[in-house]
């Protein structure tokens, strides 16, 4: 089994925001990483590795910038898709509750990968993967009060997409 | 303390990553505020909803053609004669002979992680039972008679306690720990100020002859087997005088 792979490749998609492109960073991440086992300084394995999985994420980045918005049009069709799937549902009765689930994780989702991606990589390292402010430091290369700083800028953010919208649209039932 | 401060400390409260005595202040502020209180109860919200979304499972073909391509590098690393040095090194530090084929290239590689990570579960040990001088000895003897007997019906072996030295190496006690997913026996010597934590359980698995040592963030650690048993000797005191610690410890429980 090759360690972490799973954390690996849910980062790695986090960060391309496009299931192929995250599947040929990991595969690059994982020969770097191999290649530079010898300089492996012990420490934590699973920050380290997503360290190079970052790192071959923003480089490859850096090489796309146009195709990452195709993919946020795909997506936002998508929730749009799901949501115009369920008006007739509710039109007639009461709406499906693993649907409306389901689009409920689809905004969620939506709402995390429209966040600026150096807050979005210390939700995911932090939420998703449950590092510590001092592994996620050393993942992104900031100290551990960016970190912080980071991470809670985000969360106003996607409270006000998630938690409070939710809020406002009860007052609107009212 | 004010809402302020509180509002600055509430993503940390809320990741754990609060020292104790704030963590308290924090609490105590939030029993008695009810939009602090809010705030925290918005970031648990969040984390609810963040958390619903699964894993995306990884695509088979991705591993396969991960460990496809890791065999094929291994593979031309031999070939060429590169990197025999770090391989060399991995496979010194792991004490084991792997045959290099591409399926134990992985599990080399792994083998080399889990290390790593029994290594910094053995500080993490030995800095907890430091914290709080009550939880490093749960039975305090300078004599090895005492704390023998201590360890039995706690664990399914029965540790060599070596009383060494006093003046060197005194014996300070003993208590049952819990290490890389079992009970072992912690046995707790002192050298002047500073405390030497000795990791003893059976060994299992492969057993490599001789000593391995390790220095990470100014502790140091020395590993061995004997006698069925392995032994972890960790402490902040340096290389020369753990490797005599240990020399000691070989030799009083050498069956004469």
């Amino acid at each position: 089994m090759l360690p972490h792979l799973d954390a690996a490749y849910n980062l790695a998609r986090w960060l391309m925001r496009n299931g192929e492109d995250a599947e040929d960073a990991v595969q690059d991440a994982f020969l770097r990483a191999y290649q530079a086992f010898a300089t492996y300084q012990g420490g934590s394995e699973k920050p380290w590795l997503m360290t190079i999985v970052r790192n071959v994420c923003l480089t490859r980045l850096k090489r796309r910038v146009p195709s990452g918005k195709v993919v946020m049009l795909d997506e936002a069709m998508e929730v749009e898709k799901m949501s115009a799937d369920i008006v007739p549902a509710s039109l007639n009765s009461r709406p499906d509750s693993e649907l409306l689930a389901k689009i409920e994780r689809a905004r969620v989702q939506a709402a995390v990968k429209k966040l600026p991606q150096n807050m979005r990589e210390v939700v995911v390292l932090r939420e998703f993967e449950d590092l510590s402010y001092q592994e996620i430091s050393e993942v992104v290369g900031v100290p551990v009060g960016t970190v912080m700083s980071r991470l809670s800028r985000a969360r106003e953010q996607l409270k006000a997409l998630l938690i409070d919208n939710e809020v406002g649209g009860r007052h609107h039932e009212v | 303390m004010k809402c302020e401060e509180t509002r600055e400390l509430l993503d940390a409260f809320h990741d754990g990553e609060l020292q104790p005595a704030t963590l308290v202040a924090v609490e105590t502020h939030l029993r008695t505020c009810p939009s602090c209180s809010a705030a925290l109860a918005a970031h648990e919200a969040l984390r609810a909803k963040l958390r619903s979304l699964a894993r995306t499972p990884v695509p088979e073909q991705l591993a396969a053609k991960i460990r496809k391509s890791l065999t094929e590098l291994d593979t031309e690393v031999r070939s060429k004669g590169f990197g025999v040095h770090s391989w060399r090194a991995m496979a010194a530090s792991h004490l084991l002979a792997i045959a290099l084929s591409g399926a134990a290239v992985f599990g080399l590689m792994h083998g080399q992680y889990a290390r790593s990570f029994a290594i910094q579960e053995t500080i993490d040990a030995h800095v907890r039972s430091l914290i709080d001088e009550r939880t490093l000895l749960q039975v305090a003897s300078n004599e090895s008679h005492n704390v023998r007997p201590w360890f039995m019906g706690k664990l399914d072996f029965s540790p060599a306690v070596a009383e060494l030295n006093k003046e060197e190496f005194p014996l300070l006690g003993a208590r049952v720990d819990y290490l890389a997913n079992r009970y072992v026996a912690a046995l707790v010597y002192g050298r002047r100020k500073h405390r030497i934590n000795l990791f003893v359980a059976p060994a299992d698995g492969v057993v490599g002859a001789g000593s391995t040592s390790t220095a990470r963030n100014g502790y140091n650690i020395l590993e061995w087997q004997a006698g069925g048993l392995s032994y972890r000797a960790v402490s902040d005191i340096d290389a020369a005088e753990l490797a005599q610690f240990a020399e000691l410890v070989r030799v009083h429980n050498k069956p004469s």
